[in-house]
């Protein structure tokens, strides 16, 4: 289980990513300002952070930048509420390791920790990933269900190599976007359901099990348990 | 401060610079003056002791006598005086010294040949004198004494140059303080105009008028400004209108989705679908304000634009890639025409994929079912051009002008979901790249729109 250091002064934000958390799995430790979540990251062993950017007593950036100069590898995700690539830019200068605007999706949240943790943990990268009958070769770039080889786009493609790497998880339109297309956007006709619905016709129909879900009004997930 | 105001500085500059500049020229002519009056009277010293030695040489020592008395008495004789001295400076001959005793009472330095001339202001005499003392070819020495009024001519001119100085001083100030408040007239009916401005009266422009050039400017420069400032108040206000309705819509869904499903008796499932319908409403509602944001930011110069060298032909192609299966469920055919090879433009990719997801958003929104939507790229007069076509109802040509007006809707689309801002972004974004957008519709066969920017 995973040890989670929340820093965010907003308590109703803090209690929805922290009863969020707690249903994922992770044990999260809430402090409300700057300080107190520099003090909590330099006494405890956490396995990552997420940080509010404007905090009182001491903003995010701050608490962050003080936290490196200790030598801390801490794994941090900013919250922000502003998106600018400036604004980015000095999550990153600071020393955070991602960088989330407000309001975000919570499963992009849970993704990003996931991504954050994983990192910090390196594991070496399958090249053949497999869900149920579904078989996905990265390196033949081919896909097979039950056997059978499915001719796939290459866009699609990197669609389902998304999907499955991150297997079980609800995957929100933005991060598809953002992943697969490079889209830091969100278009207003629903292209990305289109091109789900396409992938699934591609893997799903006709072959027994279904794989891709769709989690309405949250983003979709690839599972062979649901 | 005295001298706070403009005009008061100008004033004391120029007065000062007046009184400096005649005092000036007062005392050149002041030395001139008195350096000619010298050497008029010397001058006119040294001619009469020419005078008198010929006279002496021609007429003897009764000729000098008599000259003596004639010269004297013509001149005055408290006005001038002869003498002849035997070598060792004794009196010889003299005219009439009644007046001249102080004078002569000291002794004079007497030259041992040539002449001399000194000045002497004795105790006792009115005037200063001027006196020139001649050593004869035999040894005696003939003097002559004149009074040396040039003081008197002096001063009568110092005294006029006073007078009339102070005069143009006070004149030249009030003359000075005048036209520089009339200068600064101008300068005060535009700071006027510019408070009334500042206290929110936007629709007065200053009067022009004939208050000299720079003035003229200066409220013609006031005027555009206070245009500027009142266009975009009145765009702000549009805006702020329009921004207002458009985020009340969402905010009403979800709020009346939220309120029935709480006060009917609602099952699981319902509650599941007012979820769904939050969650889409907000992102809907954040989609919205980032792209006012990013619209505000670009068109303000706000936007950190990264420029580098990208891939047109792959931006277009990954967007027609992404769009195509949304295409295709509306039954709309979408064909891209792009060369093989890569079309490298300077540009911000993201705001460039903004510019081309719009675009397709527009076509794939108002082409009919069974339509067809074709994008070209192609290279044209040192442009990429970048074409997205379809064969739907087209643009009526009232609306071909205004349909990159932020939030203008026409008619057609007032029933089609959409904020009004993406072909506002595709301009603005276009601007940002140093190129243009425009829209070709004959409000019939379909439209094109073409955005050009330069290589």
């Amino acid at each position: 289980m995973a040890n989670i250091l929340l820093v965010e002064d907003d308590r109703k934000t803090a209690d929805f990513i922290r009863s969020g958390l707690a249903e994922e799995g992770f044990s999260v430790h809430h402090a409300t300002d700057g300080q107190t979540g520099l003090d909590r990251a330099l006494e405890d062993a956490f396995d990552a952070a997420i940080v509010d950017i404007m905090l009182p007593v001491l903003d995010g950036l701050d608490l962050v930048e003080q936290l490196r100069s200790t030598g801390s590898t801490l794994p941090i995700l900013f919250l922000s509420g502003r998106k600018t690539v400036e604004d980015r830019l000095s999550g990153f200068r600071a020393g955070g390791d991602d960088y989330l605007v407000k309001p975000f999706s919570f499963a992009e949240l849970v993704a990003r920790l996931l991504a954050l943790l994983r990192r910090s943990q390196p594991a070496s990268e399958q090249s053949l990933l497999t869900v149920a009958d579904l078989e996905l070769d990265l390196l033949g770039r081919k896909v097979f269900r039950g056997g059978q080889e499915i001719e796939l786009q290459h866009r699609e493609f990197s669609l389902l190599t998304y999907l499955l790497r991150h297997r079980g998880r609800v995957i929100s339109k933005m991060m598809i976007l953002e992943q697969v297309w490079g889209y830091d956007f969100d278009p207003q006709t629903n292209v990305v359901e289109a091109c789900i619905c396409r992938l699934r016709d591609k893997i799903d129909s006709g072959k027994g099990q279904r794989l891709i879900h769709t989690v309405r009004g949250v983003g979709y997930v690839l599972d062979d348990k649901r | 401060m005295l001298f706070s105001t403009v005009a008061r500085r100008l004033t004391l500059s120029y007065t000062l610079l007046f009184g400096v500049l005649s005092l000036g020229a007062f005392l050149l002519v002041y030395v001139h003056i008195a350096h000619d009056l010298n050497q008029q009277t010397d001058d006119r010293l040294r001619a009469t002791i020419r005078e008198l030695v010929k006279t002496r040489a021609e007429g003897g020592r009764a000729g000098l006598e008599e000259e003596f008395s004639v010269e004297s008495t013509a001149t005055g004789k408290e006005r001038v005086f002869f003498r002849l001295l035997d070598p060792a400076g004794r009196p010889v001959i003299t005219s009439d010294l009644a007046s001249w005793k102080s004078v002569l009472r000291s002794p004079l330095p007497l030259p041992k040949s040539g002449w001399r001339i000194d000045r002497l202001h004795a105790p006792g005499h009115e005037y200063p004198t001027r006196i020139i003392t001649a050593r004869l070819q035999d040894g005696s020495l003939l003097q002559a004494g004149v009074a040396d009024d040039k003081d008197e001519v002096l001063e009568s001119y110092r005294e006029t140059f006073a007078t009339v100085f102070l005069l143009t001083l006070v004149l030249g100030g009030i003359g000075a303080f005048l036209i520089a408040r009339r200068a600064m007239a101008g300068v005060q009916e535009v700071t006027a105009a510019a408070a009334r401005i500042a206290a929110g009266d936007l629709d007065q422009p200053i009067s022009s008028g004939n208050r000299g050039a720079e003035i003229e400017a200066l409220a013609a420069m006031f005027n555009r400004m206070q245009q500027r400032i009142s266009g975009l108040i009145n765009e702000l206000k549009g805006v702020i209108n329009n921004v207002a309705h458009d985020l009340r819509m969402p905010i009403t869904r979800m709020r009346g989705v939220a309120e029935t499903t709480l006060t009917r008796d609602a099952d699981r499932a319902s509650y599941r679908d007012m979820a769904v319908t939050v969650i889409e409403e907000s992102d809907r509602l954040v989609g919205q304000i980032n792209t006012i944001l990013e619209l505000a930011e670009i068109d303000a110069g706000l936007k950190v634009m990264t420029m580098e060298r990208v891939d047109l032909a792959r931006i277009v192609n990954m967007a027609v890639e992404l769009y195509q299966p949304a295409a295709e469920d509306r039954d709309i055919s979408l064909t891209v025409r792009v060369g093989r090879q890569p079309f490298p433009v300077t540009g911000d990719r993201n705001s460039l994929q903004r510019l081309l997801a719009n675009l397709l958003d527009n076509a794939v929104k108002f082409t009919p079912a069974g339509g067809e939507i074709t994008v070209t790229l192609r290279q044209e007069n040192g442009c990429a051009l970048l074409s997205v076509a379809d064969n739907g109802p087209g643009i009526p040509p009232q609306d071909r002008e205004r349909i990159f007006d932020r939030f203008y809707r026409g008619d057609a689309s007032r029933s089609i979901s959409g904020n009004g801002l993406g072909l506002a972004l595709v301009r603005s974004i276009a601007q940002r790249h140093h190129g243009t957008v425009a829209v070709d519709s004959d409000g019939i066969n379909g439209s094109c729109f073409l955005v050009r920017i330069p290589l």
